[in-house]
């Protein structure tokens, strides 16, 4: 039986696609470290085997939880058997009673997804819509989404990508609603930049964009378009064109700033590189920026860009870097 | 072993979803070592790591109408096994803060191996055993889900898609932590080599 048990593969390949990028130089180098740090896994993995449960033990008590007949006697399975005694119908109904007093419970807490800081996630809800989301962002709905409603809140930067429904698809970021069928769209709306500003630009589809309590007062974007509201507006800004690429470059790592207060700038640097930025020169909060970069850059080559074009100098700090005059 | 392979677990989940009792027994039986050592990586602790194991099987079988062949079941499994892991260290705190303890101190021992009789030799030969304990520092020198991610690349074999789904990550992100702790590892690994070739002469 322990045939399984013999030669794990340690053998595992690196990822074909990540090795291209290395000159070939390089991969050789790059394979050599794949190759070692795995130097003492099957000896380890051999010290696992000899301490852990041996499987036969493992998988029998797993069948018996299961109410898996036991080996070579071939009797149906009877579900009531392997419950413990002792639980007549009285039980089940308390048990009913609480499934139903919990269960609600349940239907009110909503599902949340949260992305760490220096990472971007996708998710896919049920009712089939994809979401790409940026470095910081926060989406929730409640458990009835896809079924009662197609509602959710958005706080961050997200790409959707909306399959049509009988729902109409709503998405409500700080004060503002966007409401789509299917359709595909970038939202952009931090609570933490100033004025909790949203910009939705649509590639594909066509969208509904008001502020929550006004919906009489909304604009209707079309793909290549982008809205703006905050909650001093009384209604979205009128559609501009944009470039695509450049409002979406989050999606492939890049940064892209056009006409953004530094406030802004570094919330977004601190979220997508992990790092605490202190501006120090306060009055320099509002100051805008216009900048894109067309490929990925390091977090040291951005904040020197930006002192530069600002008069300010940067350091390092125990936990990231400070900005100051 | 041989992992199975990617096809054969698909055959095996489709058997399962169908009330396959042989199909879910190949299935523990080939991945029962794979998980729990995972899982015994964050546990620290080897009945813990069974029993979150036995736990997901179960839990396979009672959802087993839920399964949907065309994502990667191994993917579930292994995503499943982190949850309750990661749970467990979240509910037994002193453990978590003895692992953190662990991680901030005792530069010799690491999440892959965890076993204490593994020391570190400081003496100068580039034997097998000190060029593994020397790995072992420099993985853990990276951030929790740097070494996540590789880790799940170079000890559990899962392609990038696989690492994505586990730890909800984009395949993208997924390929920056790699890469990042190659060239994390690269660097230690050519001072090293570095150093002692200075050292020699």
């Amino acid at each position: 039986m322990n045939d399984q048990s013999n030669n794990q593969n340690n053998k595992h390949p690196i990822d074909r696609e990540l090795l291209k990028k290395y000159s070939s130089e390089e991969q050789k180098e790059i394979l050599r470290v794949w190759e070692k740090s795995g130097t003492d896994l099957e000896e380890s993995r051999q010290k696992h085997r000899q301490r852990i449960k041996p499987v036969d033990e493992a998988l029998s008590e797993v069948q018996n939880r299961l109410g898996f007949p036991a080996p070579d006697l071939d009797l149906p399975v009877d579900s009531g058997k392997n419950s413990p005694s002792g639980f007549g119908p009285k039980w089940y109904l308390a048990a009913a009673v609480i499934l139903i007093v919990l269960g609600t419970g349940y239907l009110l807490t909503p599902r949340m997804y949260f992305v760490s800081y220096g990472e971007m996630a996708e998710i896919e809800l049920n009712d089939g819509s994809t979401i790409e989301m940026n470095s910081g962002t926060q989406i929730r709905h409640n458990r009835l989404f896809g079924r009662t409603n197609r509602t959710l809140h958005l706080d961050g930067e997200a790409y959707f990508t909306i399959r049509s429904g009988d729902e109409p698809f709503i998405i409500n970021a700080n004060g503002s609603t966007v409401e789509v069928t299917g359709t595909r769209l970038n939202i952009r709306s931090w609570s933490s930049d100033p004025g909790s500003e949203t910009s939705v630009t649509v590639t594909e589809g066509e969208v509904y964009f008001y502020p929550e309590k006004s919906p009489d007062r909304r604009v209707v974007l079309s793909p290549g378009k982008m809205s703006s509201w905050n909650n001093n507006m009384i209604e979205p800004a009128d559609p501009v064109s944009v470039s695509a690429d450049r409002v979406l470059g989050w999606r492939s790592n890049l940064l892209h700033f056009d006409e953004k207060p530094l406030a802004v700038i570094l919330n977004e640097l601190e979220r997508r590189f992990d790092v605490r930025i202190e501006l120090e020169a306060q009055e320099m909060r509002y100051e805008t920026l216009t900048t894109y970069y067309t490929e990925p850059r390091n977090l040291e080559t951005v904040l020197n860009d930006i002192s530069l074009v600002k008069g300010l100098r940067y350091a390092e700090t125990a936990n990231g870097y400070r900005i100051y005059r | 072993m041989n992992q199975p392979s990617a096809e054969q677990i698909r055959e095996w989940a489709d058997r399962i979803s169908r009330s396959d009792r042989e199909a879910f027994n190949a299935l523990f039986r080939s991945l029962y070592y794979p998980l729990t050592y995972f899982a015994y990586r964050y546990t620290q602790c080897h009945d813990q790591a069974c029993d979150i194991v036995q736990d997901v099987f179960v839990s396979v079988w009672q959802d087993r109408n839920d399964i949907d062949p065309q994502q990667s079941l191994k993917s579930y499994l292994y995503k499943m096994v982190r949850n309750r892991a990661l749970n467990h260290l979240r509910d037994h705190s002193d453990r978590m803060m003895e692992l953190e303890k662990v991680h901030l101190t005792d530069s010799g021992r690491s999440l892959i191996t965890g076993h204490d009789e593994d020391t570190v030799s400081n003496e100068g030969t580039d034997s097998v055993e000190e060029l593994a304990g020397n790995f072992r520092i420099w993985i853990n020198e990276l951030s929790d889900r740097r070494r996540e991610a590789f880790e799940l690349s170079r000890f559990e074999g899962l392609d990038h898609q696989e690492i994505a789904d586990v730890m909800n990550l984009t395949v993208k992100t997924v390929n920056n932590h790699i890469v990042d702790a190659l060239s994390h590892l690269r660097k230690r690994y050519n001072n090293h080599s570095n150093s002692k070739d200075g050292n020699g002469l």
